[in-house]
């Protein structure tokens, strides 16, 4: 017998049920009651009073109300009844019911359902309107005070969910409502755009701008018109009842299912691998709405994710192919063009053999279409000389990770992130770049005593809310992290079974560490003593621990020693293979995982198999009846100075800004001009095809079927929402025309049927398939025959052949640092509102709006010495490049250490001064070791790039949830419960 | 740009020359062919879409399951049903009685509250003043219609067969 299992009597009928509460009860077993400010990824509020039962003979909220078993539940007798309408009554008195012309009528209304349900013919407390404005400032969506209900779900979404902590109701009000930070226009708060509260809201009082006038039949019509047809039948209201109004409605609300398309698609931009609903109109995209059942995110979403699709629609995408003629690009037919890339590439095969092309797929394709450009690469052409994105950005992560415990991914999954007892987060602006993950950090640590050790070199959102901020000297993580495990050695906190009885080498890995005393790490690091103890003792004190990382430890030449160093005080602490624990380097492209994952690797086949593997070779070229050469190719950044030296002559580059997102942009621009020819296949005429012979356009993923694999290995499929734009095709349709030009016969008619071949030749997918990845369902590879996976890695073994986890004794080589000439570092990364050099997010006008430029952040005290203001006009050099930006002071970044964002919508991207510096075992640049100076430019006029719009201005008021207790103090609130307000 | 002046890049696009039949080719065919009557159907056309006709309708036919569905369900409400009745009967009222005698009794009715608002605003009427008005034909005429109406809202559907009589 379940221990959970308790037993109500619920109108007379008997329920068994593991639930906690009694609505959750009811609501499993479908028994259909009023609630309206519920919603299960919110929990319990407490605010409507709609879901009012008899519990044991009391009247009491079932939605607070825990199961204790053999309670008896009256849910339907009159008396209930007419408690669940007095309370919606007192709802509509706070809301202006116009469910035909309202956005909202979309059969999903909890408001418009509930008094439908309830069968409410008149308002009892007729609508009395709130005495403030609608405020439309924010660019993304709209607050209509006289619509808000006052249920709060808004304000728990955004205090307890995002926990960007800008919402609350302010109940001292005479007419309560929701304000934003200390009751400002939304585009002066602290709001970040993040579209919870929107996704959230159960009426029509918080709204996307892009739903307003389009979701209805008559929701377009004149304001005026609307208004008096509002008060005409406002007016018939008392003679005829609400009844045939809502009639009326409801028969609107059902037509509007053949004009709005609800389309499954995962987010395009982090690693997170969100996934939502996309509501469109034609190509009109109206809102994305994630939804509880989404496995990574639930309803949680970003800026980029929830509002920045304007791309897709921009009147840059391409849609013809383009062929280059002397100083300009004519469009072509598709059997030109592809004519013309198969000409192009054979040509170069043939005069110097399939190793002077390099392949590169995109990390933001899906895993088909990786899976095809390395075949296209290792079948057509006979090279390995394929890769992704990965390359520049977690590939260190992935080679720590192959070093010790075996498979290059995240260790568990976000779920576990959110249960640790403690997370450390070294080199990741999580807030920023990771917007939801950080949410289940953020929520953790608010809520469930979850601690934080972040180290950073700027003090960014997370480092604020740190129980322990380290600032390491740049380039010096590795040093702090081996000195804090050799710490935990000495002081016998290790874990000693974990050690014997699942790992190897520690004697060796112990004997390493040696040089890591405290004394050297402080030297070193700049991180004081007693800081490093704290944080073994906080280490020690926890039951599980998990690490996330990213570029700011990777993109260093001692990115894949720093990140094998992580791993190692993970083994040493044993904090692997149990819920809560684990590695986790956070993935930057929606699907740089799935690239890496399905072979667009030049030392691994699909799956991971190594090249070098006879037996994994021989099953490929069984399959595709090629040969394969066993030698690793060529990867993506070491390509550019294999063009130096010759070896490269052609590249075929499919989503890929190279130019402006690899390392040294004039290098690169210089470089590719030298190739005898190059391809780019794009959605848009990129930096990077601007240098191409043949442009051949792309769709984007709201155009095509297929799946993307997120941060936690989690597959999942993307569903067609629209056709391409013009004459646009899918990567995997284009790279199958190219290889059919080439007299290979693939005849791929869908996606899943790459997806076939993939999981037939990789065990790790053996069980990936299209039946199983329906909807919001999702797979976390491995994923074993039976289609069994594995959101927890590591359980009962590592994946090695002796199953046992390996330590990795590592040296401590320091990073390039400033000079007497170029004496400051300059740190760069993303911000939130952009993904990357910005092709996609600058499309969005509204983003555009918030952060129109980039800049470079300076310390207060830097600014002082060198005599800078907020605005000012600089040019920073390195040994590079140089460029002009203006400055932003700001206490994020302190003394001699300045910050870029890599966003920019010219010509003067951070790239432009990085180096060719790279990490010698994963080749990924250094982008973060740059020295650099910087020198004001005179006569030019002060213009700060941040508008006063941005919410990195505003004051955010924490609080938890929505003190539902200060609504029940107010004297126009009558208990309707028992207890009284409680 | 900074840095060193670099770059073969190229951003001009040339569209090339349409060699096929374009779709303003076709229309210029049709038009030839009927004349005035395609443009005109077209505006039509163009204008029930800009209206939204076009889609109101196109959704009523896409989703007549659904929005019939909806219709019945709403229909067959118990309030929503006593609604429709009543509705009903009083058009069965209206339509029974000749409209000269509706439209002459709500003239007198306006023309009577407007001269007893103004003659005797607010003041109590007695049983002697009652008396008075009764003896008035008028007056007996309408209580002859208001009392067979009253009766009428008690009497048992089949009786009226006696009044026919």
């Amino acid at each position: 017998m379940n221990d959970s299992l308790k037993t109500l009597m619920v109108n007379g009928t008997r329920l068994t049920t593991e639930r906690t509460t009694i609505l959750e009860a009811l609501i499993d077993s479908g028994i259909d009651i009023p609630h309206i400010c519920f919603q299960p990824n919110l929990g319990a509020i407490g605010s409507c009073d709609t879901c009012l039962v008899k519990v044991d003979g009391r009247v009491a909220r079932s939605c607070t109300e825990p199961v204790k078993g053999e309670m008896i539940i009256d849910t339907r007798s009159r008396d209930v009844i007419d408690l669940q309408i007095e309370a919606t009554n007192r709802i509509l008195h706070n809301h202006d019911m116009y469910c035909t012309v309202c956005e909202n009528n979309n059969g999903d209304c909890a408001l418009h359902n509930t008094v439908h349900d309830l069968g409410i013919d008149q308002q009892k407390y007729p609508f009395e309107p709130k005495p403030y404005p609608v405020d439309d400032s924010n660019p993304f969506y709209v607050y209509d005070p006289n619509q808000c209900i006052l249920c709060g779900r808004c304000v728990e979404a955004c205090q307890d969910v995002e926990v960007n902590e800008t919402l609350s109701i302010d109940w001292t009000l005479d007419r309560p409502r929701v304000v934003w930070d200390n009751n400002v226009p939304i585009n002066d708060s602290s709001c970040v755009s993040c579209g919870h509260c929107v996704t959230v809201c159960p009426v029509n009082a918080l709204m996307e701008k892009t739903m307003i006038g389009k979701a209805g039949f008559f929701t377009g019509i004149r304001e005026k018109t609307k208004k008096r047809m509002i008060d005409l039948v406002k007016d018939l209201e008392p003679t005829v009842g609400m009844k045939p109004v809502m009639a009326i409605s409801n028969v609107e609300s059902a037509m509007r299912k053949s004009q709005i398309r609800k389309t499954k698609t995962v987010c395009t931009y982090c690693g997170v691998g969100c996934s939502f609903e996309i509501w469109t109109k034609g190509r009109d995209i109206l809102k994305v709405q994630p939804m509880p059942e989404s496995p990574a995110n639930g309803i949680s979403t970003c800026i980029k994710g929830k509002f920045g699709w304007d791309f897709v629609n921009s009147s840059d995408r391409l849609t013809k192919p383009l062929i280059r003629e002397g100083d300009h690009f004519r469009t072509a037919s598709w059997d030109e063009a592809i004519k013309a890339v198969a000409n192009g590439l054979s040509n170069v095969k043939e005069k110097y053999g399939g190793d002077a092309i390099e392949f590169i797929a995109s990390s933001k394709g899906t895993n088909e279409e990786s899976f095809l450009m390395q075949k296209l690469s290792r079948q057509v052409f006979g090279t390995n000389n394929v890769d992704n994105s990965s390359r520049f950005c977690q590939a260190p992560a992935t080679t720590g990770l192959w070093r010790t415990v075996g498979y290059g991914g995240d260790s568990g999954s976000i779920s576990d992130i959110y249960r640790s007892d403690l997370i450390i987060a070294v080199g990741t602006n999580t807030a920023e770049s990771h917007p939801v993950i950080a949410t289940r950090v953020k929520r953790a640590h608010k809520l469930n005593h979850q601690k934080l050790i972040v180290s950073d070199l700027r003090k960014h959102e997370m480092a604020e809310r740190a129980d322990i901020f380290l600032h390491p000297n740049p380039g010096t993580d590795l040093v702090w992290l081996s000195a804090v495990t050799k710490y935990i050695i000495d002081q016998g906190w290790e874990d000693k079974k974990f050690i014997a009885g699942r790992t190897t080498d520690f004697e060796n890995y112990r004997k390493s560490l040696e040089p890591f005393t405290l004394d050297y790490a402080e030297r070193v690091t700049g991180i004081g003593k007693d800081t490093l103890v704290s944080v073994a003792e906080t280490i020690h004190g926890v039951s599980s621990m998990c690490i996330l990382w990213a570029m700011g430890v990777t993109q260093h030449q001692a990115g894949s020693d720093t990140s094998t160093s992580i791993s190692n005080l993970l083994l040493v602490t044993g904090n692997y293979g149990r819920p809560g624990t684990g590695a986790y380097p956070l993935r930057g492209h929606n699907n740089v995982q799935g690239a890496s994952d399905f072979g667009a690797m030049n030392a691994y086949l699909p799956g991971y198999q190594k090249v070098s593997d006879d037996n994994a070779r021989r099953r490929f070229e069984e399959e595709w009846k090629c040969k394969i050469p066993a030698s690793p190719g060529v990867d993506n950044n070491t390509c550019i100075e294999g063009i130096a030296n010759g070896k490269i002559r052609s590249m075929y580059i499919i989503g890929e800004e190279l130019v402006t997102t690899g390392s040294s942009t004039n290098y690169i621009r210089e470089m590719l001009d030298k190739l005898d020819f190059l391809v780019v296949q794009d959605a848009f005429l990129s930096e990077t095809a601007k240098h191409a012979d043949i442009v051949l356009p792309a769709a984007v993923s709201l155009e095509k079927e297929g799946t993307f694999t997120n941060t936690e290995r989690r597959i999942q499929r993307i569903y067609k929402v629209m056709d391409p734009v013009g004459n646009a095709k899918a990567d995997w349709e284009i790279i199958q025309m190219v290889a059919k030009q080439l007299g290979y016969d693939w005849n791929y008619r869908h996606p899943s049927e790459i997806m076939q071949e993939a999981a037939r030749l990789s065990p790790i997918f053996a069980g990936v398939s299209y039946d199983k990845l329906v909807g919001f369902s999702s797979q976390q590879w491995p994923v074993d025959q039976d289609g069994r996976d594995a959101p927890l890695l590591y359980e009962s073994e590592f994946h090695f052949p002796d199953g046992k986890a390996r330590f990795y004794p590592l040296e401590y080589h320091p990073p390039l640092v400033v000079d007497s000439e170029y004496d400051l570092h300059l740190n760069n990364g993303r911000l939130l509102e952009h993904f990357h050099e910005g092709n996609e997010t600058y499309r969005s006008p509204g983003i555009r709006e918030k952060v129109p430029n980039t800049f470079v952040e300076i310390s207060p005290e830097l600014a002082k010495e060198r005599l800078i203001e907020n605005g000012d006009e600089v040019r920073l050099t390195s040994r590079w490049g140089h460029l002009k930006t203006r400055v932003l002071v700001t206490e994020r970044v302190t003394g001699r250490e300045m910050y870029m964002p890599m966003n920019d919508p010219g010509e003067e991207g951070i790239n432009i001064l990085t180096s060719r510096l790279m990490d010698p075992t994963a080749h990924t640049p250094a982008y973060k070791e740059l020295p650099v100076k910087m020198e004001k430019i005179a006569g030019v006029k002060p213009h700060i790039p941040l508008p006063i719009t941005n919410p990195r201005y505003g004051h955010p008021r924490p609080q938890v949830g929505v003190k539902i207790e200060e609504k029940w103090k107010r004297k126009d609130y009558q208990p309707m419960v028992s207890d009284g307000g409680n | 740009m900074g840095g060193t002046e670099m770059s073969e890049s190229i951003s001009r696009v040339i569209e090339e020359e349409k060699s096929t039949v374009t779709s303003s080719d076709a229309m210029e065919f049709m038009s030839g062919k009927y004349g005035r009557s395609m443009i005109e159907l077209m505006q039509v056309v163009k204008a029930l879409s800009d209206s939204g006709i076009l889609s109101i309708a196109s959704s009523l036919l896409e989703n007549y399951q659904d929005a019939l569905s909806t219709i019945t369900e709403e229909l067959s409400d118990g309030r929503m049903e006593n609604f429709i009745r009543n509705v009903s009967a009083v058009y069965t009222l209206l339509s029974r009685l000749p409209p000269e005698m509706v439209s002459s009794f709500m003239e007198n009715a306006a023309d009577e509250m407007t001269k007893g608002n103004r003659e005797h605003p607010g003041k109590p009427m007695g049983l002697l003043s009652l008396n008075s008005l009764i003896k008035d034909p008028d007056v007996s005429s309408g209580m002859r219609i208001l009392i067979g109406t009253m009766k009428g809202f008690t009497r048992k559907t089949g009786d009226h067969k006696h009044d026919q009589d």
